[in-house]
């Protein structure tokens, strides 16, 4: 009891003695000289949070944080611009493209935008065919019809990998999944919480050990089982198990045709199947929490 | 608060000088708090930078809970950090899987390379994740012990008592470090 009393004690004259040094500048000789019945205990302790401190206290490079800020500027001025516009929060870029695509569709009444549906990067129409996913984008309004149709999107890039695949083409391919990794780190980024209550942090470890998971051996995935990941779990909440539910629908083609890929192309197929699973970890993750 | 609710609120109508403002806030305390964990200045910038795209791209569907709007910054960062692990360590070998914070590679960052940062951010990971986020929250963002209380959900006597014992653990991965 005792012991823990005295834990308790240097516990809050530590954090007190921090206060001082990181907000007031104090010294760690200032604060031994205030506690001096802690004064053994507390030497140590102190000189490596000063020492951590002064090892934390990097600032980014300027040349760089000028550039940052002015590519975050205009992105926020885009932003603003497309809100004033009213074209459902898409970037101007997507502006022309979209207009396009509602000509497109008064013109050909509707037979252009539906033969897009089936073109692949690369193609004339495959600017239509996202153009025209970014106005049903625009049409979406919850968070979690978001989250499933950017699922559903990740999975239509799938379906285009495959065909890729099927024609050797890897720079299709290897354009195909970075979208995959966009659709599906917006799922993250739109189910993240503003804080972490009730729940312990992710694990963080640049050991592989300990994030290299069952599904994986000596940095291949191996692909004779189906990630845990896409099993659906009672306690699912209807966002993930729909997501655990597409995620495997996915996999499952791009593992087939990985299995039938000539060797030149499944490098591309590999790094698309990785951030396909990374993806829907981090995107599973986040909806669950 | 109230101030920085309207702040937010602006900043979700895509005021452009509300989004400058919490950049400026947040820009470097966010970058050290990914600094320190993966001990790699120029790719913590790049991932920094990320945060705040994402953070503009899902403006629109944070919700004000009463906590610091940097609570939302920070789960973003710490996302970011998480993701940046898995794909550097899950990459097949052929991939990008070498080690960038080559002094040789950028020979213009040598003046500023930080060997101290290396340091601390090897012995950060010794730590048991609790830890490592009152730590990152703590020295890298010079937040105070009710803050971090808030951001991780847990009480203020429970953040002293993982303070107390991380830097317990961190004098000791220290140590180890200078002897090896």
């Amino acid at each position: 009891m005792h012991e823990n009393k005295a834990e308790n004690s240097i516990e809050i004259v530590l954090d007190n003695c921090l206060e001082e040094i990181i907000c007031s500048g104090r010294t760690v000789e200032d604060c031994l000289a205030a506690y001096p019945e802690h004064a053994e205990e507390l030497k140590p302790l102190l000189t490596t949070a000063k020492a951590s401190y002064k090892a934390a206290s990097i600032s980014p490079d300027e040349s760089f944080k000028a550039r940052a800020r002015y590519e975050f500027n205009s992105a926020v001025a885009d932003m603003a611009q497309n809100r004033k516009t009213g074209w459902f929060n898409i970037r101007p870029v997507w502006a022309q493209a979209i207009a396009g695509v509602l000509i497109a569709v008064v013109v050909s009444g509707g037979s252009l935008v539906a033969a897009a549906g089936n073109s692949l990067p690369g193609q004339t129409l495959y600017g239509v065919k996202l153009a025209s996913e970014q106005v049903r984008m625009g049409l979406t309004f919850s968070q979690s019809a978001k989250s499933e149709f950017y699922a559903d999107l990740a999975n239509r890039r799938v379906d285009e990998i495959v065909t890729l695949a099927d024609r050797g083409q890897v720079d299709g391919i290897m354009e195909a999944a970075s979208r995959i990794d966009d659709n599906l780190d917006t799922i993250t980024v739109l189910n993240v919480k503003s804080t972490t209550t009730g729940s312990p942090p992710a694990p963080v470890s640049q050991n592989p050990e300990d994030v290299t998971p069952s599904y994986m051996e000596d940095g291949q995935i191996l692909r004779n089982e189906i990630p845990e990941l896409f099993s659906l779990n009672e306690e699912d909440t209807n966002l993930v198990a729909s997501l655990r539910q597409k995620g495997r629908d996915g996999y499952l083609e791009l593992i087939s045709s990985f299995e039938k890929a000539p060797e030149h192309i499944k490098p591309a197929l590999e790094e698309a199947l990785v951030l396909y699973i990374i993806g829907y970890e981090n995107a599973i993750y986040s909806a669950g929490q | 608060m109230q101030d920085e609710q309207a702040l937010v609120k602006r900043a979700q109508e895509y005021d452009q000088e509300a989004f400058a403002q919490i950049y400026e806030e947040n820009f470097d305390k966010i970058f050290r708090y990914i600094a320190i964990k993966i001990g790699n200045q120029m790719e913590a910038e790049d991932l920094t930078q990320q945060v705040f795209m994402k953070a503009l791209k899902a403006i629109s569907s944070y919700k004000w809970k009463d906590v610091p709007f940097s609570a939302w910054l920070y789960k973003i960062a710490h996302n970011q950090v998480v993701d940046y692990f898995r794909k550097k360590n899950r990459r097949p070998e052929t991939e990008l899987n070498e080690d960038i914070t080559s002094v040789e590679d950028h020979p213009y960052k040598a003046a500023e390379f930080k060997v101290e940062l290396e340091e601390l951010s090897r012995a950060l990971k010794k730590l048991t994740h609790l830890q490592q986020e009152v730590i990152s929250l703590r020295f890298s963002c010079e937040m105070p012990i009710a803050q971090v209380a808030i951001i991780m959900g847990k009480k203020e006597g429970a953040i002293k008592a993982l303070q107390h014992s991380a830097i317990q653990a961190l004098r000791k991965h220290m140590v180890v470090e200078k002897n090896a």
